[in-house]
């Protein structure tokens, strides 16, 4: 249409931003920890939509995935145990316009931050939820976590997990107002990369289950999935994640799944034969918290106090 | 989240960007009103302008909305133009001139190619385009590409201000990037004269391979013919004198006495001696050419003193300007001298060629030289003569310098004219006049009358369809009618929109079809008329997408043309044309124009036309048009047809003959199935009739013979002689022992690159802890072989068994001295 051919927007950074920007040092965590890649995806992100280091923000709780925000060349903030997610709450709601990103573990958020969990998705406020699921509690040297696996052994059970793991999908799945919700392994950085690209770029709390290895406690977690493709079923749908033929050759089996099918998602979540990889579900008309809490926020001081005096006087008798 | 900027295509709008139509109560009361205005408006009342408001400063056709802030579009200016080479000059179009935008994209992916290579740079491409065509705003003419590019690329690392490490990596692919980009070549921006500038460009880029050819070609006739006059002294008594026998032998003329040689020498060699005529024939073409130097002049432009910017001109090499009342006139004058002076060259070479091959006849060839002009000239020795440019303008050609034009196109001298056409002007017209006053004066259809000579519209917002045509009348040498239209930036409108885009709506809206007519193609015009670059040729108006929000805030998809009213909106001076129908009007009489001008009159009588438009803040608004608008509409769209027609697209003849055709065959057919449907129930019946009674009889049999308590009929009975013995089975013979192949074995010690499947790396350090400098990070922090050289084959097969993605394979070893290979290749099979 006139002359105009596909390429037309000519996009020019007025700032530029490499990777380096987005990094705050060198990352420590054991050699083969999984964690390395999920942090090099999120820089990838960040420098693919060339995001201004200092309107992102990093929470996280404790336990080794929470060390990120210290990698980030972005603000960040290593809140209390569990506690990452009413930080990340915290910050959206008196600055709507930041980007945020929570790094927790399965022990931050499935155990001692269970509560903020279910009560964060259901605020939907708009953030990227990248939970590192190891199985264990690594900082703290091989304790059993909600998600560890039925016999699995830690020093608090020498004998073998005797509970059958949590299942973190099919618990936020059911969280009312819940909109984004994506499961991914580590070992796999295409996949890493389109999931949690499109999880930041939904707006809401994007909740995405990294299956993550730690070679040191709990290898026997993660080993036999990483040596056996088979285990994982790979959702892709044209209004989800469509998947480069590199990645579905590594997974080999392959689904069609509309994310906006609920049901669906729920199907594929609870079955512990085969684990969903890829978009289980996205709602994007879900309530965004911060479209109500962030009203008003530019108001001055004066104006506010009009504002309360204004909502007293109704009450004045 | 922020979403990541991402690429639309045109047609694409955001969620964000989609109009809305006002969300307005419709008042059926004002709406009566409102609409006795707008139709008299639409019939030419101004006093209904009273009531009624006109279009804002703002107002854009809808389809154009997208493209609003033109600093934000890429557009194929500017042109790299490639160099003159020293070839034949015979290169095809898409070698002369490409899109800086392109040629960058292809030098940078020429080095690094994949997303993640020179990753900085790439990504900072667009700034470099942007910076040069800033630079290139207020220069006119082409510049060469290399300073610019080093500026921009200078002004791109200040801009960027990266940290060393980042500085240097950016560096070293720049260095390349120069390095790939063709370096002497020119820059050519989307100024005021771009056609004039390519029409140089192609005449340049086949001129000045063919001078130097020709160069060639003097010499080594000037040679020969030397020789052949040597020759013939060589025959005569002269050359036998001793001195000359002296010079001739050199300095060992001292060691023999050579008078003695010159008496026994034969002097009676030389008694058939060249005629004196002959002599001097020669001579004469022998001065002729010694005499001739390249011309320094390639291209004679001449055009009326109007131009608004001069500058370019004397900055221009093998150029000459002038200025002249009437530039066709003059044009032809100049193209004579230029002949004039060449054909005693051109003469000088073919007697030159016919005396070398003994065939000069002077009965036949003496008077066929001495009326010698460019009518005799070869179509060779035409693409030699400078080229002249004569530079007008659609309202002089269409008016006082009709005449000259005309001579000049029915004389054939192989002169360019280029006729610079404001696309929703009337050239016809007088300057006091509305364009719309009358018919439009179409000059392509005037060039058309004169038959012998190539004509083309074309606009220099599509370069290549421009340079083919320029081609394509350089090629044909024939003069050449070239109307050009470059577009033109609507003054005082606060849009953005430039004069490239405005020249593409006009292609668009019908307002400058192109079309090429090359009679050198053949006799008929079929064979002369080419009619590509036009969008959606076989409609009335090209038809798009459009997305919206209607009223109730939901979002619509549908399509909407592009008319030449649309394309008149962004004409200032066409404003008059255009009201605003206020948002509480609603009608069933209020069509868009491309449906009005399919109804017929009739109909459209109560009908009033109007555009969609988009007033800068995503509003949708609709603009009722006059009716001298829709007239020129009309005209445009007859215009359109008849060109349709002329290229083949649509052919009433053809779809008269198609129709005749269809229904001689469907009424043949129709015929034909009477007869057999008729033949088939006759038969029918007697069959029927015949059947009737014997059918009836085994239905009763069947259904007698039928067990209704299985549910299934009875199984026919088997017929005589077929067994259900299931057939012997085949014996099944033992493979031939074939005698075991030895395997051949693999080649000890052979090399098998290693390497990492680096989108799959997790940047988990571990490779770079064994050896930093074999393993390194591209731009994404995934690892690499950077230098083998740098580590051993056993650092290379630790790093695969650590590596906790698997995606290292070390393949075999490289240093077959290394110690325990044997034992490190097995370690290594299982990650190969």
């Amino acid at each position: 249409m006139f002359g105009i051919k596909a390429d037309w927007s000519l996009d020019v950074f007025e700032r530029y931003f490499t990777l380096g920007d987005y990094s705050g040092g060198e990352a420590r965590w054991c050699p083969g920890c999984g964690d390395f890649a999920v942090l090099n995806t999120v820089h990838r992100v960040l420098r693919d939509g060339q995001l201004p280091p200092e309107k992102s923000v990093a929470v996280s709780g404790i336990g080794c995935s929470s060390r990120l925000p210290h990698y980030m060349g972005t603000y960040g903030l290593h809140g209390l145990h569990g506690r990452a997610l009413p930080l990340a709450n915290g910050i959206k709601a008196h600055r709507p316009e930041l980007d945020v990103w929570v790094a927790t573990g399965d022990g931050d958020c499935f155990s001692i931050g269970a509560g903020p969990w279910i009560h964060s998705i259901r605020y939907n406020m708009d953030m990227v939820v990248l939970v590192f699921d190891n199985a264990i509690y690594g900082l703290t040297k091989n304790q059993t976590s909600p998600t560890s696996p039925t016999g699995m052994t830690t020093s608090t059970h020498p004998k073998g997990a005797p509970l059958p793991a949590l299942n973190p999908l099919t618990t936020t799945l059911g969280v009312t107002n819940c909109s984004f919700v994506a499961q991914v392994v580590d070992w796999n950085p295409p996949l890493l990369y389109e999931t949690i690209k499109a999880a930041h770029q939904h707006r809401g709390t994007s909740f995405v289950r990294v299956l993550q290895r730690c070679p040191v406690f709990s290898e026997s977690f993660c080993k036999p999935l990483q040596e056996n493709p088979d285990k994982f079923l790979l959702l892709e749908h044209e209004n989800g994640i469509m998947l480069d033929d590199s990645v579905k050759r590594v997974f080999g089996d392959v689904v069609e799944h509309d994310p906006s099918d609920w049901l669906g998602a729920m199907k594929y979540a609870r079955d512990e034969e085969k684990l969903p990889l890829g978009l289980l579900y996205r709602n994007p008309d879900a309530v965004v918290y911060e479209d109500i809490s962030a009203r008003d926020i530019g108001k001055s001081d004066e104006e506010k106090i009009i504002a309360i005096n204004k909502a007293m006087d109704a009450f004045a008798i | 989240m922020t979403a990541t900027p991402t690429i639309d295509i045109p047609t694409a709008q955001s969620a964000d960007s989609i109009p809305a139509l006002p969300n307005a109560i419709v008042d059926t009361e004002a709406t009566q009103e409102i609409m006795r205005n707008l139709r008299h408006f639409h019939l030419g009342n101004p006093a209904s302008l009273e009531h009624l408001e006109g279009p804002s400063v703002e107002q854009l056709p809808a389809l154009l909305e997208p493209f609003r802030d033109t600093s934000k579009l890429r557009y194929d200016y500017p042109l790299y133009l490639f160099p003159a080479d020293g070839s034949d000059g015979e290169r095809p179009v898409e070698e002369l001139a490409k899109p800086f935008s392109s040629v960058l994209n292809e030098s940078v992916e020429s080095f690094a190619p994949g997303t993640d290579a020179a990753r900085i740079l790439k990504d900072n491409l667009p700034w470099i385009e942007r910076y040069i065509r800033n630079e290139l705003k207020d220069t006119e003419g082409p510049v060469a590409v290399l300073p610019l590019l080093n500026s921009s690329v200078e002004a791109l690392q200040e801009h960027l201000a990266l940290n060393k490490e980042n500085r240097d990596k950016l560096q070293q692919d720049i260095d390349k990037l120069l390095d790939a980009v063709p370096d002497d070549g020119q820059l050519l921006g989307y100024g005021r004269y771009p056609a004039i500038h390519l029409l140089i460009h192609v005449i340049r880029s086949r001129v000045i391979p063919r001078h130097a050819n020709f160069g060639d070609e003097i010499k080594q006739t000037i040679l020969a013919l030397k020789t052949l006059l040597d020759v013939d002294w060589s025959k005569s008594s002269e050359s036998l004198q001793p001195d000359h026998i002296r010079s001739s032998v050199g300095s060992t003329s001292e060691m023999f006495d050579v008078s003695k040689l010159s008496e026994v020498m034969d002097h009676s060699q030389g008694s058939i001696v060249m005629s004196d005529e002959r002599r001097q024939r020669i001579n004469g073409a022998l001065e002729v050419l010694e005499s001739y130097h390249a011309q320094s002049t390639l291209v004679h432009f001449v055009h009326t003193g109007a131009l608004e910017d001069n500058s370019w001109l004397e900055k221009m090499t093998g150029f000459s300007a002038s200025t002249a009342k009437d530039p066709c006139a003059r044009a032809t004058e100049l193209f004579d001298d230029e002949a004039s002076r060449l054909s005693q060259v051109f003469a000088a070479v073919r007697i030159a060629k016919l005396e070398l091959e003994g065939l000069y006849d002077s009965d036949i060839h003496d008077p066929w030289f001495e009326n010698f002009g460019w009518e005799a000239f070869s179509h060779d020795e035409l693409l030699l003569v400078p080229s002249v440019i004569a530079l007008e303008s659609a309202d002089t050609v269409a008016g006082g310098d009709m005449p000259a034009l005309s001579y000049l196109l029915s004389s054939g001298r192989p002169v360019q004219v280029l006729v610079r056409v404001l696309a929703h002007d009337n050239p016809g017209a007088s300057s006091k006049e509305d364009p719309f006053q009358s018919y439009r004066t179409e000059l392509g259809y005037f060039g058309i009358s004169h038959r012998q000579s190539v004509v083309s519209q074309a606009s220099a917002a599509r370069h290549q369809h421009l340079l083919e045509s320029f081609s394509t009348a350089l090629d044909a040498t024939r003069t050449s009618l070239h109307l050009v239209n470059i577009g033109l930036r609507p003054a005082g409108q606060s849009v953005g929109l430039n004069a490239w885009l405005v020249a593409g709506a006009a292609l668009e809206g019908r307002v400058h079809p192109f079309f090429r007519i090359n009679p050198a193609a053949g006799d008929s015009f079929s064979e002369r008329m080419d009619f590509s670059g036009n969008p959606q040729p076989e409609l009335d108006w090209p038809v798009h997408p459009f997305r919206y929000r209607n009223e109730s805030g939901d979002i619509v998809d549908s399509e909407l043309a592009f008319t030449f009213a649309d394309y008149a909106l962004l004409i200032p001076r066409l404003h008059n044309h255009f009201v605003q129908i206020p948002a509480e009007c609603d009608s069933d009489d209020l069509i868009p124009v491309a449906e009005y001008l399919q109804l017929n009159e009739e109909s459209a009588y109560e009908k009033i036309p109007f555009i969609w438009t988009l007033n800068g803040h995503g509003d949708l608004r609709r603009l009722v048009i006059t009716r001298a608008l829709i007239h020129a509409c009309r005209d445009r769209l007859n215009f359109w047809r008849t060109l349709q027609e002329m290229g083949g697209v649509k052919n009433r003849y053809v779809e008269l003959a198609l129709d005749q055709a269809r229904s001689d065959i469907e009424a043949e057919a129709q015929s034909e199935i009477d007869k057999v449907k008729a033949e088939y129930e006759g038969e029918l019946e007697r069959i029927r009739a015949e059947t009737a009674g014997e059918v009836m009889g085994r239905l009763t049999d069947m259904l007698l013979g039928m067990d209704f308590t299985s549910g299934a009929p009875r199984p026919a009975p088997l017929a005589a002689g077929t067994t259900t013995a299931a057939a012997p089975e085949e014996k099944v013979e033992e493979p031939e022992t074939v005698a075991e192949v030895e395997p051949e074995e693999e080649e000890i010690g052979g090399y098998e690159e290693p390497w990492i499947d680096s989108p799959l790396c997790t940047t988990c350090n571990d490779c770079l802890a064994i050896n930093p400098i074999m393993f390194v990070y591209d731009e994404s922090n995934q690892a690499y072989i950077a230098d083998l050289s740098a580590g051993t084959y056993a650092q290379m097969v630790e790093a695969a068994e650590i590596c906790p993605s698997k995606c290292i394979h070390p393949g075999l070893p490289w240093d077959k001295s290394e110690a325990n290979l044997d034992d490190l290749i097995e370690r290594a099979a299982p990650f190969n």
